[in-house]
């Protein structure tokens, strides 16, 4: 994993060309190129990453001169925060959506809601952001078009949730990152409903005599909830990658604007670290959907196979 | 009694289902056209925008419907070249489709002879090609595509490997998974009975079953390879300015934009959109026809 | 005299679909009294199942009930409003169905879809209703009772999952319960151990039932009458005892002929010919014409309800003992 990282970055492009400016002096040249280590075989170079690795230090961003790891851990806040943002959003309205056109198959708000999802998965995500900012910022002018506002700080996290200013700038962009995810929610939620509707359980339910809102909140949806939360698990780790589009459009300081900057300028010690950060956020991710859904399906915890006889 | 016997082809039964959607049919429609207008975008569109002798700079920025001195009208206005819109959109259109199209293809191909593989072999091939489709499923497609051009650079066949690259495991796991279905049923014991070699039996028997689950994934991947591919333009990772596709003309329009003159994105974006919707109606349609188990 | 608990009169249950029109349930009569178990025999197909679906109000898309009545205690249910009818499921008409496997809901605990069946039709506390169930479980002999409680579907044996479906059916202690083949998934030696502790149940409750089975020696065993369905429609009705002994339909006839402990050792099984018809293409007139061994032109009409005594009836133009 580490060789295919470090090939990677290591033997692309050429920073020198980039970082030492045209009108250098040979000597200045040579100086530059040992002071960043550029001229060593390419096998001690990759040692020295590894053993960096091993503490921590992931290299000196060739541009900015700060250590890669703490460029990317300054800019991670930003983007957790839209992230979770988007996610709040998808779920808060995908869910209740998908939910109702589940339990009404075929009906006018089913067949209205389902089209405008393939819209919503369909619109370029790049593209949707430039209306946006164009329809409320240039034309309507009620919001702002780039950056982050203002932050304040809840229960000692510094986050522009707390602001006025921070939640005006972040509405936008948290739009714009939630619409793919969204329309994703509301299909996966109306298919899942509409898999479990039919069961027998569920019949056995209404068999009973239970109201049909117990019905649909604990017999369906805690059926269903199960693989939604997988998969929603899954998806954040999509969501951190589709920021950086985001991110570039509305010029939002998180962590995919510093990646695609970095590529664009070859800074490579920043794409290494970057791409080491990310791989670790999703090994995590992953864990965590994992021990989720085996807390959330007993079938799975204690051990029974799903149709045990 | 013989009527019992005789049943509707598959092809036609499937049509009969498909039709019954209205909005689908025109989704279909406006594919075809959009196909077409891609394939034929050199006779189609009125001005040639690569041609340096046609444009002209002072022509740049004019709004849809405005008309050059030579009496030619910019029906959707110029870009910030002076190029006739909606030539450039209909080269980008060619472009995004031809990129779009093609890597899919050659992904379903890979994908599927690896899923075949998979499947029919089994043993630690199975698992090791299964382990590469997990991992590569494992992170989203964009950052896989983003990574792979900032070492490869920029161009339109590292654009088309890149995109085959972030694909193929989608078909490999789909067709992986109805493989091993088929597998199971008895007309491939007979077909091992009779001494069929075993690829024949598995590209020969099987496959021909496993096709619709790939005719529905192909659909919604070409569609998401498009936009994909117009994600990496926009970020300038894409294809080189000499090749422009629909998504490098959203990109140029970009800073035009805050000042107002937003045809220059808009309209390409708009074709975009139809584009990529258009397939995923045909997919998502497609789906539910050929799904046995949704039809309630 | 007794008290009549349902009485259904020409019920019909009809699907439209892309293959036809098919009258699951035709102009079906059915009477239940006070304390009886009635046995609702057929093959599958036949529509059993749906009888037990349509007297509960659950009979799904694309079917509806499209004629005929269902009185509980002489109230019509089908003019009743869907509270009123969820009021009376399991409260006073329960039911149960094959598989629990399937009917129990996987992720909730034992104890929350036994509550739960309390709390939707009395205003009882968690505490209270936790301990009426423990006290049925007890009652129903099932060891303890507490542990079992908490525990998930998947944790029980088969056998174990059905007798908390049949304490549900029992929680309110209804007038009626409607089993849907509820032994047929589990192992021989389980089912006649259910059956027994079931009898015995619903003795002491005087419950009424409605043991919906394709299995006649089942029925058998259980039933104070029977009731053998064919193609959506009841062709014989009587004691169960009369039924088994004299058969006067030919369908019930060839039924009884089938079952291997009545075959005689050395000669071939016997079976009735053909198979059971689509519902969508039935012949006109007595639908088991085609395959029964009795058959004459008159048959080609539809049979009348012949009452043969006052307590049975048969669905035939040629109804007659043979020797069994």
């Amino acid at each position: 994993m580490t060789v295919v990282v470090f090939l990677g970055v290591y033997a692309i492009g050429n920073p020198v060309d980039i970082l030492i400016p045209d009108d250098a002096t040979a000597a200045e040249r040579d100086l530059a190129i040992q002071s960043l280590g550029l001229d060593k075989p390419l096998l001690t170079q990759y040692t020295t990453f590894l053993s960096n690795l091993l503490r921590g230090d992931l290299g000196t961003s060739f541009v900015y001169n700060i250590p890669s790891i703490d460029l990317i851990l300054l800019r991670l806040p930003a983007t957790l925060e839209l992230a979770f943002c988007a996610l709040f959003i998808a779920i808060v309205i995908g869910l209740p959506l998908g939910l109702l056109c589940g339990l009404r198959p075929g009906s006018r708000l089913d067949k209205t809601v389902m089209g405008a999802s393939i819209i919503g998965f369909s619109i370029p995500n790049f593209w949707q952001g430039l209306m946006l900012i164009m329809l409320f910022s240039v034309m309507l002018g009620w919001l702002p078009s780039t950056g982050r506002g203002e932050l304040g700080t809840v229960f000692g996290i510094e986050t522009s949730l707390a602001t006025w200013d921070g939640l005006r700038h972040l509405l936008l962009p948290a739009i714009n990152l939630s619409l793919y995810k969204l329309s994703l929610m509301i299909r996966l939620t109306r298919s899942g409903v509409r898999e479990v509707m039919y069961l027998d359980y569920v019949r056995f339910a209404r068999a009973k005599g239970l109201s049909e809102v117990r019905i649909v909140m604990v017999h369906i949806m805690k059926v269903v909830l199960v693989p939604i939360i997988t998969v929603v698990g899954m998806e954040f780790g999509s969501l951190i990658a589709f920021a950086t589009v985001t991110e570039t459009i509305f010029a939002w300081p998180g962590m995919g604007k510093l990646i695609i900057d970095s590529i664009m300028r070859l800074d490579r010690p920043v794409i290494a670290g970057y791409l080491v950060v990310i791989v670790l956020l999703f090994v995590l991710i992953n864990l965590l959907v994992d021990i989720a859904y085996s807390l959330l399906d007993p079938r799975i915890r204690l051990g029974g196979e799903p149709n045990d006889r | 009694m013989i009527d019992d016997i005789i049943q509707e082809q598959p092809w036609r039964r499937a049509w009969r289902h498909y039709r019954q959607s209205r909005f689908a049919v025109i989704a279909l429609i406006v594919c075809s056209i959009i196909i077409l207008a891609a394939v034929f975008a050199p006779w189609l569109a009125p001005q040639n925008p690569y041609d340096l002798n046609v444009i002209d700079f002072f022509d740049s920025k004019l709004p849809p419907g405005s008309s050059a001195p030579t009496g030619f009208i910019y029906w959707l206005g110029t870009d910030g070249q002076g190029r006739d819109m909606l030539s450039a959109m209909l080269y980008g259109l060619r472009i995004s489709l031809f990129v779009g199209v093609l890597s899919g293809l050659i992904a379903i191909l890979i994908g599927m002879a690896l899923g075949l593989v998979a499947a029919y072999v089994g043993g630690w091939i199975e698992a090791l090609i299964m382990r590469v489709v997990d991992f590569m499923l494992g992170f989203p497609t964009i950052l896989v595509a983003l990574m792979l051009l900032a070492i490869l650079g920029q161009g339109v066949d590292k654009v088309i490997f890149a995109l085959i690259l972030v694909q193929w495991a989608y078909f490999a796991r789909a067709v992986r998974s109805a493989a091993l279905v088929e597998r199971q049923k008895e007309y491939v014991e007979a077909a091992q009975s009779l001494g069929l070699s075993q690829p024949r039996i598995m590209f020969g028997h099987i496959m021909p079953n496993c096709l619709a689950p790939v005719i529905v994934l192909g659909t919604m991947q070409v569609a998401s390879a498009i936009s994909t591919e117009a994600t990496l333009s926009f970020l300038g990772l894409g294809l080189p300015i000499t090749e422009p596709s629909l998504g490098l003309l959203i990109s140029n329009g970009y800073s035009n934009m805050l000042s107002g003159r937003y045809w220059i994105s808009l309209y390409p974006g708009l074709l975009l959109l139809l584009t990529v919707f258009s397939i995923n109606v045909v997919g998502d349609r497609l789906r539910d026809v050929l799904n046995p188990r949704l039809s309630r | 005299m007794r008290k009549l608990v349902l009485d259904i009169q020409n019920l019909t249950t009809r699907f439209e679909s892309a293959e036809g029109i098919a009258n699951a349930l035709d102009s079906l009569s059915l009477e239940i009294y006070e304390g009886e178990v009635v046995g609702l025999v057929g093959e599958s197909g036949s529509g059993k199942s749906m009888t037990g679906y349509s007297i509960m109000g659950l009979v799904e898309h694309p079917g509806s009930i499209v004629g005929g009545s269902i009185h509980y205690r002489g109230q019509d249910l089908r003019l009743l409003d869907p509270e009123q009818i969820r009021n009376l499921r399991g409260d006073r008409i329960a039911m149960i169905f094959q598989d629990p496997m399937m009917s129990l809901n996987p992720v909730l605990r034992v104890d929350t879809q036994l509550v739960e069946t309390l709390k939707a039709h009395r205003s009882i506390q968690k505490k209270e209703a936790l301990q009426r169930a423990i006290e049925l479980l007890q009652a129903m002999g099932i060891p303890s009772p507490e542990i079992r409680l908490r525990q998930y579907p998947h944790e029980l044996s088969g056998g174990m999952r059905q007798r908390i479906a049949i304490a549900i059916a029992l929680l309110l202690e209804p007038d009626l319960i409607i089993a849907d083949e509820p032994t047929t998934a589990l192992d021989v030696t389980i089912q006649a151990q259910i059956i027994h502790e079931f009898q015995t149940l619903i003795e002491d409750r005087g419950t009424s039932v409605l043991w919906i089975t394709h299995d006649l020696a089942v029925a058998s065993t259980m039933a104070d009458r029977l009731a053998i369905m064919y193609a959506g429609q009841i062709v014989e009705q009587g004691p169960a005892e009369d039924i088994l002994a004299r058969p006067m339909h030919p369908y019930t006839q060839g039924l009884l002929r089938s079952i291997p402990s009545r075959n005689i050792r050395g000669k071939p099984l016997q079976q009735i010919p053909g198979s059971a018809p689509s519902l969508t293409r039935l012949p006109s007139g007595c639908a088991f014409a085609p395959r029964c061994d009795q058959a004459t032109p008159l048959c080609e009409l539809t049979p009348p309800l012949k009452q043969i005594t006052a307590i049975r009836s048969a669905r035939c133009h040629h109804p007659r003992e043979i020797d069994a």
